[in-house]
């Protein structure tokens, strides 16, 4: 098993494709009632974060430690917008996998987040991180009536 | 304390301890057309810590465990049961925090293929999926209130 795959796209519970796939526009813009947050704003925050964490965006960490943790608005302008910020947070994720297939890399200083933080500490770190929201997404999926568990599902 | 380890204590979201600490009137309420309730996911996610903790110390376990695996019922039968529940969990994942502090035991080789690490690191990505769920539905049951200096909603 290539558990940085797992970690980051397919295990532990469903697969984040099928997470964030078959939602509407309608559906990812609305927050249940005592929900905080809606589909759209968990996963632009969770996407933002695991961004700019990968590309080590420092002015976007500022903003973020600023308190610009979640999007102006709870939901996307379009479609388009929507499927952009999705095929993002997959991309990155992706990218998280490659980046761990490099033993050197993970073994390697990342102590702007932490000290003593190796990569592969913020790789942990952004694995829960996304676990967190997907999670959420999932029950806000249930709340609006459309969650199905995938047909091989090990999770709801 | 090991960043490993905080993930299992108070790392990257709310402090567990906190998040399970829940009002026993509401632990067995789904609200709207949530799936689970709050015993449920946490029913859930204990046993399957429990299991791994087994694995992770190389001890025999049944090999026809249901990992998706729930009670069958939505509300635990009295408070006692709650609390030894929230108890069973604490406990589960101080024994994860001792083994992710344990550099010579991360590094075994199970007989699954993984490193105890790797389990640690699925156990912990798990338990959060699950955490991150309680924590929507205390917010839903408007039961939720953040620990102080929470960065996360």
């Amino acid at each position: 098993m290539n558990t940085w795959k797992y970690l980051f796209l397919t295990g532990e519970f469903a697969p984040r494709t099928h997470i964030l796939g078959g939602l509407t526009l309608e559906q990812v813009g609305v927050r249940p009632i005592g929900a905080p947050h809606s589909i759209y704003e968990e996963l632009w925050h969770a996407a933002e974060w695991q961004r700019l964490t990968l590309d080590r965006d420092e002015a976007a960490h500022e903003r973020w430690e600023g308190g610009e943790q979640f999007p102006s608005r709870p939901g996307p302008e379009d479609e388009a917008a929507w499927q952009t910020l999705t095929d993002s947070f997959l991309a990155y994720s992706e990218r998280a996998v490659r980046l761990a297939d490099d033993e050197t890399f993970l073994e390697s200083d990342e102590s702007e987040r932490y000290p003593g933080a190796t990569w592969r500490n913020a790789l942990e770190c952004l694995a829960v991180h996304n676990a967190y929201h997907m999670g959420k997404i999932v029950l806000l999926r249930q709340l609006l009536g459309n969650w199905s568990p995938p047909p091989e599902a090990a999770e709801t | 304390m090991t960043i490993l380890q905080r993930l299992f204590t108070d790392l990257e979201f709310a402090p567990r301890e906190h998040i399970v600490t829940v009002p026993f009137a509401y632990v067995g309420v789904q609200p709207g057309a949530a799936h689970h309730s709050i015993y449920e996911e946490l029913w859930h996610l204990t046993k399957w810590q429990n299991f791994v903790l087994l694995l992770a110390r190389g001890k025999a376990v049944r090999n026809d465990y249901n990992e998706e695996a729930f009670p069958d019922r939505q509300a635990p039968e009295d408070e006692n049961a709650w609390l030894e529940l929230v108890s069973e969990f604490l406990a589960g994942s101080a024994q994860a925090v001792a083994l992710a502090g344990d550099e010579d035991a991360l590094a075994v080789s199970l007989s699954d293929g993984l490193t105890v690490r790797e389990r640690l690191e699925l156990l912990a990505v798990h338990n959060t999926y699950h955490l991150g769920k309680i924590v929507l539905l205390r917010q839903l049951l408007g039961i939720w209130v953040p620990p102080p200096d929470d960065a996360e909603a």
